[in-house]
């Protein structure tokens, strides 16, 4: 498997089909005497933004943990809660349970719900 | 060019075991008929007009090598979809990671966006003809109109229902046969050929023509489509002959457009520089019914561009993404998408408040998608040629060169052609 | 003291040069190739130099005949993962001699 072509910037997809955001990044950990270990996906805006400036991505993640407990750090899922369905990624969890839906979430809730025919 | 290509692949249903012979004829024949109904706006018609009234017959062939590129771009696009089963911005993320991404999404975003405002443009000045009533102020109800169409309606309805409106735009054919053209002298119109005067304003309304045919929007838009239609392989075929169909006769409505503008303002030398000026391209062979044909033809054809472009660039958003998103999924589950498209419509109302003139906003919005038309296709022509994405299904010589040749041209002559006509203008 | 990082980001590597123990820049990571190993991801090889980028993002243009004719370095190393210092994963170094590296053309399906 290569993780930059076949897993970093895919679609991932929850238990429920429902699209839960793509691989923003991807962390391996390092062991010694040991091939570094495919621990986990992150799927944060933090993540993202890193990749084109981290001090953008360190300004955001401030910004976001004003907005709660548990906020202001990548959300992370193991590695070992992902599979392989192409043209998908699919994770075994309830991504509205996620800080991944946690915009949509808020969105919904606030704006969404009360327009009319929504 | 508009939702034609769109709208006539909503009406070939998926998921149809039992679909019999006739019923698939049917509907290829229904989505050639929408695509026609669908593939004239502001952006067609005004270069269009513009090009006729200026260049007569001349410039015919920008028009023909247009229709020729989005037909392969469309039918590459369907294909795309029902093959890999993902839309073009997911591809190209994946592809090519988020830091090339971002590139196409922002040129991508802020040229569809004016066309856009053009559209929206396009829609108020018919509404301002019509009733007398100032352009700026139809621009906030037609966003709502807009946004509630959005809001409300299947994926299917929008397309297949304002395409089928969209039909009016026969009209143009109608008027250009009445008006008795030499069609010699079309036909010898759509070879290329050298401007006599004016050579910086021939070229810039020639790429003008290419970038109203050649909106990358379009098949991005596409490509969307077909998943919420839950495209096929078996669609395949289909979708050639549509792609072919709908713009080749799409095509033929432009060239009619032009074929008008020509026989209408070329022979007494008139520059179309207002949009009052445009219903005269019907009222020449219909008379006074000619002018309400003609706000019909825009306002109708504006709209349904209006829907499409909004669509589209949310689409590109949320794909880009990862976010759920659906036009077939009612609003609360999918709120990021429908926030993204509801601010979209808003900021294309502000264009249109701010009082930009839509003639002008058209013709640049136009031109720079024509400069812009390398940033969206070659990586999609990549894309085009994975086997492992699309297996047997990938392009043929024949399409690259196609699509490559006219897009690659239409950039350069357009970075030329763009700072020579400010400077003359 | 230095704590020695344990954990790397893969999209922060990307692109990253790679000395080796002389300090000559040896290439750029472009991707990196998981195996399962008793029924764990691990990382397998990195694919340091241009060949794994170009595949990436221009694939069938490495299948045209024309390509073999651009100027266009396509060669890449294959590091096993223990020939790749990551500890400073700014900086990754090789821990093995450049000749013992296995080097190839753009990379094949595998």
């Amino acid at each position: 498997m290569h993780l930059v072509s076949e897993v970093l910037d895919e679609q991932l997809t929850d238990a429920r089909d429902r699209r839960a955001g793509r691989v923003d990044g991807i962390v391996i950990e390092l062991r010694e005497g040991k091939p570094p270990r495919l621990a986990y996906i992150e799927v944060s805006p933090i993540t993202l933004f890193a990749r084109f400036s981290r001090r953008f991505a360190r300004w955001y993640a401030r910004l976001d943990a004003r907005l709660g407990n548990g906020r202001g750090v990548p959300f992370r899922i193991p590695w070992t809660r992902v599979r392989v369905e192409r043209p998908f990624l699919r994770i075994d969890l309830d991504a509205r349970a996620t800080p991944i839906y946690a915009l949509e979430n808020w969105l919904r809730r606030t704006i969404i719900e009360r327009i009319p025919w929504s | 060019m508009s939702s034609g290509a769109s709208a006539r692949r909503s009406s070939l249903r998926a998921g149809e075991p039992d679909a019999t012979h006739m019923k698939r004829i049917l509907d290829i024949a229904l989505g050639v008929v929408t695509s026609v109904g669908g593939f004239l706006e502001i952006g067609s018609i005004t270069t269009a007009v513009q090009a006729g009234a200026a260049f007569g017959y001349q410039l015919v062939w920008s028009v023909v090598l247009g229709v020729i590129c989005i037909a392969f771009l469309a039918e590459m696009a369907g294909r795309f979809a029902a093959v890999s089963k993902t839309t073009i911005p997911d591809a190209l993320r994946e592809r090519f990671g988020v830091n090339f991404f971002v590139v196409p999404l922002v040129v991508m975003f802020g040229v569809s966006l004016m066309t856009l405002g053009a559209e929206v443009g396009g829609v108020s000045a018919a509404l301002e003809m019509a009733t007398g009533v100032k352009l700026l102020v139809w621009a906030i109800p037609i966003g709502l109109v807009a946004w509630i169409v959005l809001w409300r309606s299947s994926f299917s309805l929008i397309e297949n229902g304002v395409s089928l409106l969209g039909l009016v735009t026969l009209a143009f054919a109608v008027g250009a046969f009445k008006m008795h053209p030499s069609y010699g002298a079309v036909l010898r119109g759509a070879v290329p050929t050298l401007p006599h005067t004016k050579p910086a304003h021939y070229w810039f309304i020639a790429v003008s023509v290419l970038g109203a045919s050649i909106s990358p929007y379009l098949f991005f838009f596409y490509s969307s489509g077909a998943i919420e239609e839950k495209w096929g392989r078996d669609f395949v075929v289909a979708n050639r002959v549509v792609a072919a169909g709908g713009m080749g006769f799409g095509g033929v409505l432009n060239v009619a457009v032009l074929v008008l503008a020509a026989l209408i303002f070329h022979p007494g030398r008139i520059e179309v520089q207002h949009y009052e000026q445009l219903p005269r391209v019907l009222i020449g062979p219909f008379g006074h019914a000619g002018f309400w044909l003609f706000l019909a033809c825009l306002g109708v054809g504006c709209m349904g561009a209006t829907l499409e472009i909004t669509l589209a660039l949310a689409y590109l958003i949320a794909q880009g993404f990862g976010w759920n998103w659906g036009e077939n999924l009612a609003p609360r589950d999918d709120a990021r998408f429908s926030l993204t498209y509801t601010a979209i419509l808003i900021v294309a109302a502000l264009i249109v408040l701010v009082g930009v003139d839509p003639l002008k906003l058209t013709e640049y919005a136009m031109a720079l998608t024509a400069a812009s038309l390398p940033v969206g296709i070659f990586p999609f022509l990549i894309l085009m040629n994975d086997r492992e994405r699309l297996g047997r299904y990938t392009n043929g010589t024949f399409g690259n060169v196609v699509v490559l040749a006219i897009s690659g041209l239409a950039a350069i002559v357009a970075l030329v052609s763009i700072p020579l006509q400010l400077i003359g203008s | 003291m230095n704590v020695p990082i344990r954990e790397v980001h893969v999209e922060q590597l990307l692109g990253r040069r790679v000395r080796d123990a002389a300090d000559a820049v040896v290439g750029r990571i472009e991707e990196l190739r998981a195996d399962v190993v008793d029924g764990e991801a691990v990382i397998a090889e990195y694919h340091i130099g241009p060949a794994a980028a170009i595949e990436r993002i221009a694939g069938f243009l490495v299948q045209l005949p024309v390509f073999a004719l651009l100027p266009i370095s396509k060669w890449e190393y294959r590091v096993p993962w223990h020939a790749l210092d990551l500890s400073d994963p700014e900086h990754p170094r090789l821990t093995v001699p450049r000749s013992d590296l296995r080097r190839a053309g753009p990379s094949a399906a595998e």
